[in-house]
């Protein structure tokens, strides 16, 4: 069973883009907060965007999910234009944000936060409580009162539940104890392996997301700076340069 | 004692009207940030809506299901026609637009009906009385207690256990994302406006089988009660909205039977001036949270 992706029958295909972003802007009232960004993600791939506080990689997301109505720009999802869709018609088409600083709905239950996040259709919950085995002991807990690491947990588990192919996960460490870090990459990497699930990843901790991802984008002041391969990256000194040493 | 219970009788029948208008008032601050204060023209048109069905001889349990009916579609579309070009508008952006929406109301009544009371043809069961020991009842006043508990019930019900009711409640606490959650924002606004309108109707029905009249600015001082109710009980919590709107009831009702002589016409200055201790006691009502929410 598979939380997200749908299994590739027929003649195995070529990496297809899965995420085509071009040109796209963004502003909050009078601030240019997106400037232009190009990027994509490939069926199965991990790809992180990286940068340094408020080179606009939050930004990036929220107006990829149509979270920030003033933009431009091209996105395609699957091959389809969905430039102008809001965010809910999103989740349906099978792309997910797990926002920055994990956004739950404090006052309610971890199942009625799993419920909202499947809207409804339960089909996933059993494979993410196998992968979150802490939320089933507090599915009845008001998630305002879990610990910081399980709140994380149920933030990605609630995004999980519309079965999306494409994950965006804005920060999911921060804020963690370093054990905790650890897991979440680990998770990271078991979604995309066991569940075919694509993501795109912003994190502040650069050497373990190039160590994770296929490919990295590089933002500053809202635009890309840099992409490649974390070889490559790594090459051209991009952590030292772009994101000061860590 | 005997006067004691019969106070209390009647301060849960005037709060059971003040805890729907107050209920209905936090429904959609809690989603919208809006404080309506055209809501009280939602409960005038139940009362219209009363006096014109009664008139023309609809029976009276249709028009118990007619009212918040009404009530409903017409909060509906209030929303869809002042609100929602308005969305994300500011504060008082939405709350001057529901000022113009209460007066162009109030104004179509007058223009539209009359600027003086209607008289509502009341079926003659509601001056039944009951007699319970040494107590003479107004039965009214216990179906209105009645029906109002009935109706908190229900909508808790509806908020705990169906997908559409946790939506609502998710989206009262972060409205952003619930949307990312596939929920569409205007189905969940609509609701709860649709909610809030049903509450007016069912309020209307309370209160005007026991006024038996209506004119144009008569929701406009309960709005303003039950806007008082929901700052007593906490701004944005429901059940504080409820519980506001019997403790205002049966302040009131307590000072206008128990001042001495002709002080009780300050009956209403007194029940402020405990609504003032209260807020200086506790600033963010009694179920509200301490800290100012993150938007």
């Amino acid at each position: 069973m598979t939380v997200g992706g749908r299994s590739v029958s027929g003649p195995v295909k070529g990496p297809e883009t899965l995420l085509r972003v071009r040109g796209l802007e963004a502003r909050y009232g009078p601030i240019a907060a997106v400037r232009g960004v190009d990027l994509d993600v490939h069926d199965g791939e991990i790809v992180a965007l990286l940068g340094a506080n408020g080179a606009g990689k939050t930004s990036t997301l929220a107006a990829i999910v149509g979270l920030l109505p003033a933009r431009s720009g091209e996105i395609r999802f699957a091959g389809e234009d969905v430039s102008r869709l809001p965010p809910e018609k999103l989740v349906r088409k099978g792309i997910s944000l797990t926002p920055e600083g994990r956004r739950l709905f404090a006052t309610l239950t971890v199942a009625e936060n799993l419920a909202l996040g499947g809207r409804g259709n339960d089909g996933a919950r059993e494979r993410l409580l196998e992968l979150f085995p802490v939320l089933r002991d507090r599915l009845y807990a008001q998630a305002g009162s879990l610990s910081g690491g399980e709140q994380q947990q149920l933030a990605i588990a609630r995004s999980l539940m519309s079965r999306p192919r494409l994950l965006l996960l804005d920060e999911p460490t921060l804020g963690l104890a370093p054990i905790l870090v650890g897991a979440v990459f680990e998770l990271v990497a078991r979604l995309r392996e066991e569940d075919g699930v694509s993501i795109l990843l912003v994190e502040q901790n650069v050497h373990r997301a190039l160590d994770l991802c296929d490919r990295a984008y590089v933002m500053r002041t809202g635009r890309i700076e840099a992409h490649g391969t974390p070889g490559e990256l790594r090459a051209r000194g991009v952590e030292a340069a772009y994101l000061g040493s860590i | 004692m005997h006067e004691l219970v019969q106070n209390a009788i009647n301060g849960a029948s005037l709060g059971s009207t003040y805890a729907l208008l107050a209920l209905g008032l936090a429904l959609v601050y809690s989603i919208m940030g809006l404080i309506n204060f055209a809501h009280g023209e939602l409960f005038t048109i139940g009362g219209y809506t009363m006096w014109w069905t009664l008139k023309h001889g609809v029976p009276w349990p249709l028009v118990l299901l007619l009212v918040p009916l009404v009530c409903a579609v017409a909060a509906m579309l209030m929303e869809r026609i002042a609100f929602r070009p308005l969305r994300g508008a500011g504060l008082v952006t939405l709350l001057i637009t529901s000022f113009a929406v209460s007066y162009f109301l109030q104004t179509v009544f007058q223009i539209g009906i009359s600027a003086a009371p209607e008289g509502i043809e009341l079926p003659g069961w509601v001056n039944d009385t009951v007699h319970v020991g040494s107590y003479t009842i107004a039965s009214v006043k216990l179906i209105t207690t009645g029906v109002t508990l009935v109706a908190l019930v229900a909508l808790t019900l509806f908020l705990r256990r169906t997908l559409l009711g946790v939506s609502m409640r998710a989206a009262a606490e972060d409205f952003q994302t619930v949307r990312l959650m596939g929920v569409e924002a205007n189905r969940v606004v609509a609701l709860a406006f649709g909610l809030s309108g049903a509450l007016a109707g069912v309020a209307a029905l309370l209160f005007f089988a026991t006024t038996a009249a209506v004119d144009p600015p008569t929701g406009t001082p309960l709005v303003i009660n039950a806007f008082i109710a929901v700052i007593l009980g906490g701004l944005g919590s429901l059940s504080g909205a409820v519980l506001g709107g019997f403790v205002l009831g049966f302040a009131e009702v307590l000072f206008e039977a128990r001042l001495p002589g002709s002080t009780a016409q300050f009956a209403n200055a007194f029940v402020l001036l405990v609504l003032v201790g209260l807020l200086l006691l506790r600033p963010q009502g009694l179920f509200g949270r301490a800290a100012a929410q993150s938007s």
